[in-house]
């Protein structure tokens, strides 16, 4: 052991400034993340947030690959080779190096934003986190230990992304070519395995054997040892359900044109709503009623993954897939019938006026979740910079302002969440995507004068690095938001339900109430 | 009689790199207490060696012991009494020659301190300043001070001399004499610098190609070579080949060469067969003008 915490100690001594500056970034990070973001600017926030999110990470395996090559197996001129200091004892002395980094550092840093955030029950979680990072520290470890330089390693590692990225190019272009992808099915998971035990698999898979393989490595020095990383490899690819292939092959695709669609609706529920978009330009906002009679009754239903299809005889038209949630309220007639009006897709004025009066079919499909009632976990004042915590996640309101575009207010919420909600994956499991980005969290705007709650709609601000949520909400103009309250809730049992449905013969000029084409004098 | 134990044998060993033979069927045997010079061109396999002996390389034929030892198992506490020192070894630049003594120091099962401080007070290095700002010569000494004080049982030196000044070297050469005289410490020396290493070694192993050509006591080799002048002008037209020595062509012109094969009876030999030589002059030859002339012969031959 003696051998062991020598090499340790100096390279703890060896870059100690380095763990001075490591552990102020993580101190700033939990000051951010797990503490109330309201003395902070939103500004502040957004400037500071991709990079001390990003620093740790990045700075902890750069630690790792500096001690790593202090030691080097990758030059026959490394003088600790020829040392009474055996291979195990170093790669055992830089493996602590690295557990203090993820250990003592990371992990705890995230342990402490939990605890800080209500999220205490959720740390078992972050075994999972834990077991990733090291199985990617594996691979760390050997290109550090082959290369002398820090340069040389990011050559490398440049050189071995290009390398995977055309491999699984070719393997795409190949399979498409055959067809491989029509044909392909993993089969191999049991169909109620959800993604987080998948993931556990896997990373224990890898943890386990690229732990042995970089030990025999160390000990033997032959790099075919590696060899042994290929069946590991394809074992994970297999049980991955985010890799390209898995996506590409078991997604569900847009409904095929023969395939009649579950409901065919008459085009008449369509209806319209003219608003000026961010740009000043007259949009149409197309909506239809869906009827469902399986639906709970008086509750919202969120609406994601709207994909939308003109059939027609000019042409065929697709709308790109909608990447936020859109909150419907379910209401039902007397005589029992469920429905609720559904955003389908919005137009600007120019594009709708050059349509024909040709009609067409609007196949529409999107995925329902819907929920068991609500369990509400905190409400706060319709004010920036008001923030609570929850389950590890601490949300926070940076923007309050409003938008004609939506007809009512828009506000902008920081979500933290460097951990998935396991617990709701395992209740609502869904393996292809990952759930609900925004923080798993229910948003309703309140009146506390006349109880009156207006449903939010829920956009991912998906640009550069913000992890913004932007909630739109159709509250009255005249309402004041300083008088509202943000409600946030947990969906209970929350379900995804899949939904299609065929427009037949619509005539979108003629449902704008525009004249027919030609007759215009625009 | 008493032999001394064996401290580095190697059988068949050969190394290649691809289509380079680096190391080709090298046999050798080498006893405790020698100090052996390991010469060589460049790329004639030295270092290689070394590495094999060291289990840095694998050999790709053969095996080799080292102090009793399979060098292909080599690790840890094996080079405990192994001491290696190179020209060019990645060691912690950012380190002081104090920290780097200490940090090595501690790996080792014997440290002695008194000879720490003796090498201390004849190398003259700055202690404190760190590694990075040493030149190469300081270099060199911080890893004579990092590794000697644990009474090794053999030291591998690899080009020890490469870039030191005249007064370092006359230390270093000085260290390894009292280190051969007083504690029997078995050395191979790689170098160039054969006029440093003549002195110190028992021993002469020369490698062509990876392959031994020579490998023959020190004193025996230096022995049966001979410079051989001939400085009338009258016996220039003798033919070369009738001369039993071998032509240099180190000076073109002269009747002047060397043989291989000296000794009193080669001399009163090669007098009977050529009277009229007189005035010849046999002169004994060092290591350096010995290997630039077998070097010359060779190559002309080739």
């Amino acid at each position: 052991m003696q051998p062991i915490f020598r090499i340790l100690r100096k390279d703890l001594y060896h870059y100690r400034w380095a763990w001075v500056f490591f552990i102020a970034v993580s101190v700033v990070k939990i000051l951010l993340h797990g503490t109330s973001l309201g003395w902070i600017s939103p500004n502040f926030y957004d400037a500071w947030k991709p990079l001390i999110d990003s620093l740790p990470w990045l700075m902890g395996f750069v630690l790792v690959v500096l001690a790593v090559q202090d030691e080097t197996l990758g030059t026959p001129d490394a003088y600790w080779t020829s040392r009474p200091v055996r291979r195990l004892h170093t790669l055992m002395a830089k493996l602590i190096f690295c557990g203090i980094v993820l250990c003592g550092i990371y992990v705890l840093s995230d342990a402490i934003i939990l605890i800080l955030n209500k999220g205490a029950h959720r740390l078992p979680w972050l075994l999972l986190s834990l077991l990733t990072t090291t199985a990617w520290l594996w691979a760390v470890i050997l290109l550090a230990a082959q290369t002398r330089s820090l340069a040389r390693f990011a050559l490398i590692l440049l050189g071995i992304g290009i390398g995977l990225q055309m491999l699984m190019a070719a393997l795409m272009s190949l399979a498409a070519v055959w067809g491989w992808m029509d044909s392909f099915d993993p089969g191999l998971l049991p169909e109620d395995m959800n993604t987080w035990s998948i993931a556990l698999i896997q990373s224990s898979l890898w943890t386990v054997a690229g732990g042995l393989l970089l030990i025999l490595y160390y000990q033997t020095r032959r790099l075919i040892c590696w060899l042994g990383v290929i069946p590991i490899a394809i074992c994970s690819v297999i049980l991955t359900p985010e890799s390209p292939i898995y996506e590409e092959t078991c997604m569900p695709s847009l409904p095929t044109e023969d395939k009649e669609p579950a409901f065919l609706l008459s085009g008449e529920s369509i209806s319209y709503v003219i608003y000026p978009n961010e740009e000043g330009v007259r949009s149409y906002r197309f909506s239809a009623r869906i009827e469902d009679s399986s639906l709970p009754a008086n509750q919202d239903v969120w609406i994601k993954n709207t994909r939308i299809q003109f059939n027609g005889r000019d042409h065929t038209y697709t709308v790109p897939n909608a990447s936020g949630i859109e909150a419907c309220t379910v209401s039902t007639d007397p005589t029992g019938v469920s429905s609720f009006n559904c955003r389908l897709f919005d137009f600007v004025d120019e594009k709708l006026l050059e349509l024909t009066d040709q009609t067409v079919d609007i196949r529409v499909s999107f995925e329902m979740l819907i929920w068991n009632g609500l369990s509400p976990i905190g409400v706060m004042p319709l004010r920036e910079k008001q923030t609570f915590a929850h389950n590890g996640n601490r949300s926070g309101i940076t923007l309050v302002k409003h938008a004609p575009s939506v007809f009512g207010w828009e506000i902008e919420t920081t979500v933290s969440s460097y951990t998935q909600n396991h617990e709701l994956e395992n209740t609502g499991y869904d393996r292809y995507e990952s759930r609900l980005r925004t923080g798993d969290y229910l948003f309703q705007i309140r009146d506390p004068s006349t109880s009156v709650v207006y449903p939010c709609n829920i956009d991912r601000e998906w640009s550069h690095s913000r992890e913004a949520v932007k909630i739109t909400a159709l509250i009255p103009t005249v309402s004041k938001p300083e008088n509202l309250e943000l409600v946030i809730s947990e969906m209970n049992d929350l379900k995804e339900k899949p939904f299609e449905a065929m427009f037949k013969g619509v005539n979108l000029r003629q449902i704008a109430g525009l004249p027919p084409a030609g007759s215009s004098t625009q | 009689m008493h032999t001394p134990p064996i401290v580095v044998s190697t059988h068949g060993l050969t190394k290649r790199f691809r289509h380079v033979v680096a190391v080709d069927n090298l046999n050798l045997t080498i006893q405790a207490g020698e100090v052996v010079a390991y010469l060589g061109s460049n790329g004639a396999g030295k270092s290689t060696t070394f590495r094999l002996l060291l289990n840095i390389y694998r050999p790709s034929e053969g095996h080799a012991e080292i102090l009793g030892r399979p060098c292909g198992k080599l690790d840890g506490p094996d080079f405990d009494k192994i001491a290696y020192i190179a020209e060019g070894l990645k060691i912690p630049s950012w380190m002081t020659v104090a920290q780097f003594v200490e940090y090595c120091s501690g790996f080792y099962s014997e440290w002695d301190n008194a000879r720490l401080d003796a090498l201390k007070e004849s190398l003259n290095i700055p202690f404190d300043r760190k590694l990075k700002h040493l030149s190469r010569g300081q270099r060199m000494k911080a890893l004579f001070l990092s590794t000697l004080p644990s009474h090794p049982r053999i030291l591998l030196l690899d080009e020890p001399f490469s870039g030191l000044d005249v007064e370092t070297r006359a230390q270093v050469s000085g260290i390894l004499r009292k280190l051969a005289k007083d504690d029997g410490l078995t050395s191979i020396i790689t170098t160039h610098d054969v006029e440093e290493v003549e002195p110190l070694a028992t021993r002469l192993v020369v490698l062509r190609e990876g392959r031994t050509v020579v490998d023959e006591p020190m004193a025996a080799f230096l022995s049966r070579h001979r410079a051989i002048v001939i400085p009338s002008p009258e016996t220039q037209s003798i033919p070369p080949q009738e001369l039993t020595f071998k032509p240099s062509s180190y000076w073109p012109g002269k009747h002047e060469g060397w043989v291989d094969c000296f000794d009193d009876q080669w001399e009163s030999a090669f007098r009977q067969k050529h009277p009229e030589l007189s005035d010849i002059q046999i002169l004994p030859m060092n290591l350096r003008s010995i290997l630039v002339a077998k070097s010359l012969n060779i190559e002309t031959r080739s």
